[in-house]
C-alpha cells in the first residue's frame, strides 16, 4: 500500500479517462431499465436478472480496462479489494466513491454505501406497488461487480440490500466473498 | 387568498391538478380553465413568450397561463395573488419541476402526474410564493 487508493482514483479518473455527459449516461441507462420493464410486462424479477446478466458481460472486459489503466497487482486480502473498488473503480467509471461499511469478522463481508448514485438521477419507481418492493433500479452494477472480480479470480456472491428509490435511507450493495478460484475461467457467456 | 392550478398535456388532456380554498366554485374550476385553453392557443403563437397573465376572468377570478415549449399548459385560476412577478416565478419553477419529472425514464409525456413526490413540491412551491 504505498501510495493512498483515494489519489490514484483520482488521478485515472483526471488523466486517463475519457468522459461523457453525465445526463446522456443517465437517460440511456433509464430507457434501457424502462424498455427492460415494458418487454417483460413488469415482471421486475426477470428484469433484475436481465441487468445482471448485462453487467456481468460489461464486468468481464471492464476489469481488462481497470488493470491497464491502474496496473493494479493482486490485492492482499478482500479488504484491500473492498479499498480499491470504492476508491478507485466508482471514481474511475461513475465518478463516485462508495463508502465501504459492515466489514465481517472473517473479512469476507461487506457493504458498498452509495451516497450519490449516478444511474439514478430523475428516476422514480413506477407506482404500480410492485416496483418498490421488487426491482433492483441499478442493478446493472451487482453484475459488473460480479464478472469483474470473477476475472480475478475471486468469486462473490453481489446483491442489493437497500435502495433510495425505494425509500431506503441508502444504497447499498452487499458483497461476500465465496472463494477464489483456483483455475483461470474462460471469458464468455455464462 | 385562493388557487386552483392544472398541467395540460398536448392533446388538452388534463395531468395534474391541485386546488388551495377554492371551495364555492371548485367543482367549476376545470371547465373555466379548460374555456380558457382557446385564448391561450391563440395567443402563443403571436408571441415567444411563455408566460401569459390575466387571459381570461370568471367572477373576480384571474385566470393565468404558462407554455412549456414542449407545449404543455399550466394554468392557474386564482383570486387576490400577491403579484404578478411572484406567478411568473411560480410558473418558472414549476416547470424545472416539470421538467425532472419528464427525464423519469418511467413517465411518458402526456401520462397523468401521479407521482407524491412532485404534488409535495409542488404545495412547496405555492407556499413559497403565495402563502397558501
Amino acid at each position: 500500500m504505498s501510495k493512498p487508493y483515494k489519489l490514484i482514483g483520482e488521478d485515472v479518473y483526471k488523466n486517463r479517462t475519457e468522459k461523457i455527459n453525465s445526463e446522456l449516461f443517465t437517460l440511456t441507462y433509464g430507457s434501457v431499465v424502462a424498455q427492460l420493464c415494458r418487454d417483460y410486462n413488469n415482471d421486475y424479477k426477470k428484469v433484475n436478472e436481465q441487468l445482471e446478466s448485462m453487467g456481468y458481460n460489461i464486468g468481464i472486459r471492464l476489469i481488462e480496462e481497470f488493470l491497464a489503466k491502474t496496473n493494479f497487482g493482486r490485492c492482499i486480502n478482500f479488504k484491500e479489494t473492498a479499498e480499491i473498488i470504492s476508491k478507485v473503480g466508482f471514481k474511475m467509471f461513475l465518478n463516485t466513491t462508495p463508502t465501504v461499511d459492515n466489514f465481517s469478522a472473517d473479512g469476507k463481508q461487506f457493504n458498498l454505501i452509495l451516497e450519490d448514485n449516478p444511474l439514478a438521477e430523475f428516476v422514480e419507481l413506477p407506482d404500480d406497488n410492485k416496483a418498490v418492493k421488487e426491482l433492483w433500479y441499478s442493478n446493472v452494477l451487482v453484475g459488473v461487480l460480479k464478472g469483474a472480480l470473477q476475472m480475478v479470480q475471486l468469486d462473490v456472491d453481489v446483491s442489493f440490500v437497500k435502495d433510495i428509490l425505494r425509500g431506503d435511507p441508502s444504497t447499498e450493495i452487499k458483497l461476500r466473498l465465496n472463494k477464489i478460484l483456483k483455475d483461470e475461467i474462460p471469458a464468455g457467456e455464462d | 387568498m385562493s388557487l386552483y392550478l392544472a398541467l395540460i398535456g398536448t392533446r388538452d388532456n388534463p395531468l395534474y391538478e391541485m386546488e388551495i380554498k377554492m371551495d364555492p366554485i371548485r367543482d367549476f374550476c376545470p371547465f373555466i380553465v379548460h374555456s380558457a385553453l382557446d385564448i391561450i392557443e391563440d395567443l402563443q403563437w403571436k408571441t415567444n413568450q411563455l408566460y401569459f397573465k390575466n387571459i381570461d376572468n370568471y367572477d373576480n377570478y384571474s385566470i393565468s397561463g404558462y407554455v412549456t415549449p414542449g407545449n404543455i399548459k399550466f394554468m392557474i385560476l386564482y383570486q387576490n395573488l400577491r403579484s404578478d412577478e411572484a406567478i411568473r416565478q411560480f410558473f418558472g419553477e414549476l416547470n424545472d419541476l416539470y421538467v425532472k419529472t419528464l427525464l423519469s425514464p418511467f413517465y411518458t409525456i402526456n401520462e397523468a402526474i401521479r407521482s407524491k413526490a412532485f404534488d409535495q413540491k409542488v404545495r412547496m412551491l405555492s407556499r413559497k410564493y403565495f402563502n397558501l
